[in-house]
C-alpha cells in the first residue's frame, strides 16, 4: 500500500467517523432538546399519542404510523390507486412522507374519491399529522344535506363551528372534543389541514435527490418561535368539512365534500424539535470542520 | 312548410299568370298586403276558406321548433345532432322564474297569434312584369300553438318527474363513510 493510499483510506475512515459522531450527537441532542421543548408550545400528552383515540376518516387516524396508515389506505385504494411518497435525511434514513389515494374512474369523470395522508418527518417518530379527502358524488348519488350532517355528527360529535356549508370540530390530543376560544377574528374552521414540518418527498422508492435538511425552512427557529406559539391553530386537533350543495326542489343535497383533519399540536411540536435537531447537526458539523481546520498543518512551504 | 321556385331568365311567367295560378289554387278570398305581390289567405282547420285576413296581416311566426331541441348547427353543414340541448321550457319560459314573470312572458307569446291556417305567397316581380321567384309559405298556426303548449307541458312534466326521482334518490342515499 502506498503512502497516498494509506492517507486516502485514513481520510475516508475519518469521514465515516465524523458522520457517525454527527449522527450520534444529533440524536443525543434531539433527546435533550425534546426534553426542553420551548415554553408555550403544546406539550405532548402524558403517555404519548394514542392514534386510536384521535379522529379518523375512513379508518385512517391522525397519529398512525406509516405502516398502519398504509394498511388502511391499501384497502381503500387497491393496486395503483395508491401512490407512496418518500423523503430522506442527510443521515441516509428515509421515511414515508405522503400517501395519495385516487379511486379509479367509475362515472365518466363525473365523480371523484381522493385522499392524501401527510406524515411528520424524521428524526421525530413518523406519524400521520394531516389528512385531506375530496369526494364528488356521482350524478344521482348525492345524499341530502340533512343525511350528511347527521352522519358527520354521529362520527365527530356536535360541531364547534357550522357556517355556510363549513363544519369544524376541535379535539385535544386525547381525542376529547373541546371548544377553544380566541379573538373575534379567529375561528377553529381556519385550522384544519395544516402540515407544519411536512416534507413532500417524491413518489416511488427513496433516492438521494429527496434529502431534507430542515423542518421549518431557512428562517432561524428563534425568529419563528413566537409566531408558532402565538398561533392558536398550532394547538389541538382539528377536523373541517366543507359541503358543496345543490338543490332538488328546494331540498339541499350534497354534491361534493372536502375534508381536512390535522394534529396541529403534534405537527408544531415535531417541526420545532426536528428543526432544533437540524440546527444542532449543522452546528456540530461546523464545529467539527473548525476543529479539523485547527488541527490541520500548513503545507510544506 | 315553405316552397320557393326560381325561374330562369327567358322562362319567367308574368306576375299576372302567377297570381292567377295562385288564386285558382287557394281561392279569391285573399288579402294583398303590404304590396300587390304579397298575397295571403286564411283557412280553418277543416280546410274551409275563411274571409280574407285583416290588413295588416300580422300573424306571429310559428312557435314549434324554436331552439331546435336536440340539435345545433354544425358550421358549414346542415342541422345535425351535435350537443343535445336540454330545454327546461319549450316556450322559453323558465319554470323557476317568478309566476308573475312567467305570466308576462306568456302574454307576449300569445300576442298576435292567429287562429287560422295562413297561406302567404310572395312574388319577386321584375320591372318587365314578370316573376323571377315565387315563395309560398303555409302555416298551421293553431296546431303550432297547441303543439308548442303540449310540448312545454310534456317537458315540464318530464322535468318534474325527473326532479322527483332525483329527490327520492337523494333521500334514500346514505352519506359516504366518514
Amino acid at each position: 500500500m502506498t503512502v497516498r493510499n494509506i492517507a486516502s483510506t485514513l481520510r475516508r475512515e475519518n469521514r465515516i467517523l465524523i458522520v457517525l459522531v454527527l449522527v450520534a450527537a444529533g440524536f443525543a441532542g434531539l433527546r435533550t432538546l425534546a426534553q426542553t421543548l420551548p415554553a408555550g408550545l403544546p406539550a405532548a400528552p402524558a403517555g404519548g399519542i394514542n392514534a386510536a383515540k384521535l379522529p379518523d376518516t375512513n379508518g385512517v387516524h391522525l397519529g398512525m404510523t406509516p405502516d398502519e396508515a398504509q394498511a388502511v389506505m391499501k384497502g381503500l385504494y387497491p393496486g395503483n390507486e395508491l401512490k407512496i411518497y418518500h423523503a430522506g435525511s442527510v443521515t441516509g434514513q428515509t421515511w414515508v412522507s405522503k400517501l395519495m389515494g385516487a379511486a379509479a374512474d367509475t362515472c365518466n369523470n363525473q365523480c371523484d374519491n381522493e385522499m392524501q395522508v401527510y406524515f411528520s418527518m424524521l428524526p421525530s417518530p413518523v406519524q400521520v399529522i394531516s389528512i385531506s379527502r375530496q369526494l364528488i358524488m356521482a350524478p344521482g348519488k348525492e345524499p341530502t344535506l340533512d343525511t350528511t350532517v347527521a352522519s358527520l355528527r354521529q362520527k365527530y360529535g356536535k360541531e364547534a363551528v357550522s357556517n355556510g356549508g363549513v363544519m369544524a370540530w376541535v379535539y385535544d390530543e386525547q381525542g376529547q372534543p373541546i371548544n377553544p376560544q380566541g379573538p373575534s377574528n379567529w375561528s377553529p374552521a381556519q385550522c384544519a389541514g395544516r402540515q407544519l414540518g411536512f416534507k413532500p418527498g417524491e413518489e416511488g422508492a427513496p433516492t438521494p435527490a429527496m434529502v431534507v435538511s430542515d423542518a421549518l425552512g431557512p428562517t432561524p427557529l428563534a425568529q419563528q418561535l413566537p409566531g408558532l406559539i402565538r398561533d392558536l391553530c398550532n394547538h389541538n386537533v382539528y377536523v373541517q368539512v366543507q359541503l358543496m350543495l345543490t338543490s332538488i326542489q328546494g331540498t339541499p343535497v350534497v354534491h361534493a365534500i372536502n375534508m381536512s383533519l390535522s394534529e396541529n399540536s403534534l405537527g408544531v411540536r415535531d417541526a420545532v424539535v426536528n428543526q432544533q435537531y437540524f440546527d444542532a447537526q449543522a452546528a456540530a458539523k461546523q464545529q467539527q470542520q473548525l476543529k479539523n481546520a485547527q488541527q490541520q498543518k500548513a503545507p510544506t512551504l | 312548410m315553405q316552397r320557393m321556385v326560381s325561374f330562369d331568365s327567358g322562362k319567367m311567367p308574368t306576375t299576372d299568370t302567377l297570381k292567377a295560378a295562385l288564386i285558382q289554387k287557394y281561392g279569391a278570398n285573399f288579402t294583398a298586403y303590404p304590396d300587390a305581390f304579397t298575397l295571403q289567405w286564411a283557412f280553418d282547420e277543416e280546410g274551409k276558406a275563411l274571409p280574407p285576413p285583416n290588413k295588416p296581416v300580422s300573424c306571429q311566426g310559428i312557435l314549434s321548433q324554436q331552439g331546435y331541441p336536440g340539435t345545433s348547427e354544425v358550421p358549414g353543414g346542415p342541422f345535425a345532432p351535435y350537443h343535445p340541448q336540454i330545454l327546461d321550457s319549450y316556450l322559453g319560459i323558465p319554470p323557476a322564474s317568478p309566476p308573475q314573470q312567467q305570466q308576462q312572458q306568456l302574454v307576449t307569446i300569445m300576442r298576435g297569434r292567429c287562429s287560422f291556417i295562413l297561406v302567404t305567397a310572395q312574388i319577386a316581380a321584375t320591372s318587365e312584369g314578370t316573376g323571377a321567384q315565387m315563395t309560398v309559405t303555409i302555416s298551421e298556426l293553431p296546431e303550432d300553438l297547441r303543439d308548442a303548449f303540449a310540448a312545454d307541458a310534456y317537458i315540464r312534466q318530464a322535468a318534474n318527474a325527473q326532479s322527483n326521482q332525483q329527490l327520492n334518490n337523494a333521500q334514500q342515499q346514505a352519506a359516504p363513510k366518514f
